[in-house]
């Protein structure tokens, strides 16, 4: 968070000074630019080991779910197009793109030049593959979604593609960041059952090398690649199913880039030793954690409780506490550094009289005097479920707990296990309150998750809001193309969102990543680090894995 | 001898189905779907995908048929394949056996060596500030939690003192060492976990045969032997420990499916690709086949296990016979 701010005011400064130095300078300063540029060339070599708690399932990347398999997926593969530091959509194997004018349809320029692994060129045909891939009946994705809104797909050279859409669709755009895979490799193969997802190839920045299940997969650079070669020369992927363990390892330099915990990072990694071989990070994650309530509750279905129990609960405090203050206050379900998120939206202050005015005001009041509130003879009691395994989420639900009990609420809390909790309580929607957590892609379009059609069981609009503004806005963002007029359709969503409360929307929790100071050249973005993990380096002297 | 061994690996069969039908009803009525936790909580996977997930699965087949299924394949000695990454069962499993067993023997071995000198001495002396002394640190190891003790002995051996890896069974840069290097490098890798696994086993073996040593020393033929004049040495090792040794036997029969079956706290903690972790994480996921196969497996072998304690019994034991 702090380094995101520092790094922006930097660059807004050097950017003054840059105007400066141009206009009386502009000749000298581009040959200094030059000479800098020149004189400083990166070592190649040593090794990133990356310690994960999970085992990537298969890296056939239509069909990972898992962040695991992201991630190596994400270092194998390339899509169209991806999303720069500052949250940008830019080309990655497309050059560029067009929409026509009605939205319908996409023309991708692909890059020309481009090799998989084994040697062989990209091609058009590679990106038809994925897509069919995609929409195959019998192929296991759980990403068919956003491609049944495809009309057509079709190949008009070697490298120029268009997709036509059923209806426009800006999401669409988007979701040609899913990886590419190669045709020429796996067209005559059973996707669900292929060696591929154990031995990819791809077009990627780094080169699959070994898959030794349980302990770790290893990755070398592509020397090839068409943003050029990635100055770390392996990229091992290290897995240690134990948070403590994983910390040991740290400690021991076992592992050189893990992501911490608060108090990890708080506490843990203060010392010199810490200090003078580690860096940490912090800025925003992509996801937030909040409380749904059952809408279809009466209890719940008066917006004036909603609002009561929204000025009880300090969610600062709720920071502080649980995340050691590694976190900010959410005010909707928006990235809080994406164009989509509104400002204007501010957090309501914690203000426990006003709540219990509020809850006064719909009724509720304390007639027998044992401290909790009732309405028509009901106590206000109810029950908020979370997943066992989320030490975060079981203390939020405390703190929450104590802060509504003083104006008068009796929260009860259940934790279950992850699997029974969607079957049992979210899918059959039997629950007064949950707390979860959303994690969130890059595009803002929130449709699955707030529209009032998508209330059937296995939706995700499981808490049943509805709202006839917000479902159509939420289609207006699917057709509008031109980035400031979907921000300004979606500033609109939040504040309706915030106003109507059908969550108790509470922290977006930091990522928070420690890295060997070995490695240089690491960039905070919008997006947090890794966009330009290719430049990342460690000069000659300071190497640890030669080979 | 021949023909019991026939009758009771016949009889087995039933009590093996009977399992398999208890187990496979069990974990299908458990709640939750193997497509739950591979679509986790994402917005981009719609319900229709994952329904459709669920049908590639024949998970919408009614339980008995999809029983029918997997029966059909496994008297074929075929166990599918894994829901996670499609990988066949076996080979899932079988990768991972032999690092387990390895474990595992290497740790009961280190029991026997440690445990059974325990009990013995601790018999001979019984009552003494020795005997009292081993009882007190056998069941230090008993009580302490091995996640507990793995943490502080990687903290202290592996990380400050430098003297052994942390986690893991190889270094990251095994597949260049030599065949002496490697096989240097996994027992380094080694120490800890088989330590830990056998520290906190020694109080079972080391009690039982003090018992049983206590209760042979007061034999008559114990009298015997001394009364004969024979040393005292020869009289317990000779005479007084091979009876002793007896139920010693059927606790290692019946320690044959612990030998494959890991544990999932120990090999988490020292990341230890092993069957505990294996069975472990595919509940977590609801990997039907996988947990059946491992199951069976375990059922299997508990099984085998009894039957092999019963024979050797007959063997080791002139006074039992099978008929």
């Amino acid at each position: 968070m702090l380094l995101t701010r520092q790094s922006r005011n930097n660059s807004i400064r050097e950017m003054n000074m840059a105007k400066r130095v141009k206009a009386v300078f502009s000749k000298a300063a581009f040959l200094f630019f030059m000479l800098v540029l020149l004189g400083f060339r990166p070592d190649y070599g040593d090794a990133i080991v990356v310690g994960s708690i999970g085992e990537p399932r298969t890296l056939v990347p239509i069909l990972a779910s898992d962040s695991a398999s992201g991630t190596i997926c994400g270092m194998v593969f390339n899509g169209l197009v991806k999303y720069d530091k500052d949250l940008k959509l830019v080309g990655d194997l497309a050059e560029r793109w067009e929409v026509s004018e009605d939205g319908l349809e996409i023309t991708f320029y692909l890059r020309k030049g481009v090799t998989w692994h084994d040697g062989e060129s990209f091609t058009a045909k590679d990106v038809e593959f994925t897509y069919k891939s995609l929409i195959d009946p019998d192929v296991r994705t759980a990403y068919s979604g956003d491609f049944k809104m495809v009309k057509s797909l079709e190949v008009i050279d070697d490298y120029r593609l268009k997709v036509v859409y059923k209806e426009a669709f800006s999401p669409g755009l988007s979701s040609w960041g899913m990886n590419i895979m190669p045709e020429h490799l796996l067209k005559s193969e059973d996707l669900n059952n292929s060696k591929f997802a154990r031995s990819p190839i791809g077009t990627g920045q780094y080169k699959f090398r070994l898959w030794k299940t349980g302990e770790r997969v290893e990755l070398e650079s592509n020397h090839d690649y068409f943003e050029g070669r990635p100055y770390v020369d392996r990229y091992i992927y290290r897995i240690i199913p134990d948070q403590a363990t994983l910390f040991l390892e740290l400690r021991a330099e076992g592992v050189d880039y893990i992501g911490l915990t608060p108090l990890q990072f708080t506490r843990q990694t203060e010392s010199r030793f810490f200090k003078d071989n580690f860096q940490k990070f912090n800025f925003p994650s992509f996801g937030y954690t909040y409380m749904g309530y059952n809408l279809n509750d009466a209890r719940f279905k008066d917006l004036t409780v909603r609002q009561a129990i929204n000025y009880a609960i300090d969610k600062d405090e709720i920071i502080r506490g649980v995340l050691l203050g590694l976190g900010r206050v959410a005010t909707g379900p928006f990235f809080p550094e994406s164009w989509a998120y509104n400002k204007e939206v501010k957090a309501a202050e914690y203000d426990p009289d006003k709540a219990r005015l509020l809850l006064e005001k719909a009724g509720w009041s304390d007639e027998d005097g044992d401290g909790i509130l009732e309405k028509d003879g009901a106590k206000f009691s109810f029950t908020v479920v979370t997943n066992q395994g989320n030490e975060q989420r079981r203390m939020t639900a405390e703190i929450i707990q104590r802060r509504l009990k003083e104006v008068g609420i009796e929260l009860k809390i259940k934790i279950i296990e992850w699997s029974a909790f969607v079957s049992e309580f979210i899918d059959k929607r039997r629950f007064d309150a949950v707390l979860l957590g959303w994690g969130l892609g890059q595009d803002p379009d929130m449709y699955d998750i707030w529209h009032s059609s998508k209330t059937k069981q296995g939706e995700f609009n499981f808490v049943g809001y509805s709202n006839s503004e917000v479902d159509e806005l939420l289609l207006a963002g699917r057709r509008t193309f031109d980035q400031q007029a979907r921000a300004r359709i979606y500033h609109r969503v939040h504040a309706i969102l915030y106003r109507d409360q059908p969550y108790l929307f509470l922290y977006v929790p930091d990522s928070l990543p420690i890295i060997h100071s070995r490695f240089k050249g690491i960039e905070v973005g919008a997006a947090g680090i890794g966009h330009n993990f290719i430049e990342w380096h460690v000069p000659k002297s300071e190497q640890k894995y030669i080979r | 001898m021949f023909r019991y061994i026939f009758r009771r690996i016949i009889g087995l069969v039933p009590l093996l189905l009977g399992i398999t039908i208890i187990t496979f009803a069990v974990i299908h009525l458990a709640p939750g779907k193997p497509t739950d936790m591979e679509t986790q909580f994402n917005p981009k996977v719609s319900l229709e995908a994952r329904e459709r997930i669920a049908h590639l699965y024949g998970l919408d087949k009614p339980l008995h048929i999809q029983y029918k299924d997997w029966m059909a394949r496994l008297v074929r000695l075929d166990f599918g394949t894994s829901f996670v990454d499609a990988r066949p069962v076996i080979d899932k499993i079988k990768e991972r056996i032999p690092i387990t067993l390895g474990i595992s023997l290497a740790s009961i071995i280190l029991i026997l060596l440690i445990g059974v000198p325990i009990g013995v001495s601790s018999a001979v002396r019984q009552g003494s500030f020795y005997d009292r002394g081993m009882t007190v640190f056998v069941f230090v190891g008993f009580a302490i939690p091995t996640f507990w003790l793995s943490l502080i002995l990687m903290d202290l051996v592996g990380v400050r003192w430098g003297l052994l890896p942390v986690s893991g069974i190889k270094s990251l840069e095994f597949e260049k060492f030599g065949m002496l290097e490697k096989i240097i490098d996994v027992a380094r890798h080694l120490v800890l976990p088989v330590f830990v696994s056998a520290f906190g086993s020694l109080a079972g073996i080391s009690r039982y045969m003090r018992s049983n040593m206590v209760h042979v020393l007061k034999q008559d033929y114990i009298r015997t032997a001394r009364a004969k004049g024979l040393k005292e040495k020869d009289v317990i090792y000779k005479h007084a420990l091979r009876n002793a040794l007896l139920p010693v036997v059927t606790i290692l029969g019946l320690a044959v499916p612990g030998l494959i079956g890991g544990s999932v706290i120990f090999e988490s903690i020292f990341s230890i690709p092993g069957m505990g972790r294996l069975f472990y994480e595919s509940v977590m996921a609801r990997d039907y086949p996988v947990i059946m196969g491992v199951l069976v497996i375990g059922a299997a072998l508990t099984l085998l296990g009894n039957l092999l304690a019963d024979v050797s019994y007959a063997a080791v034991d002139p006074r039992i016979k099978l008929e």
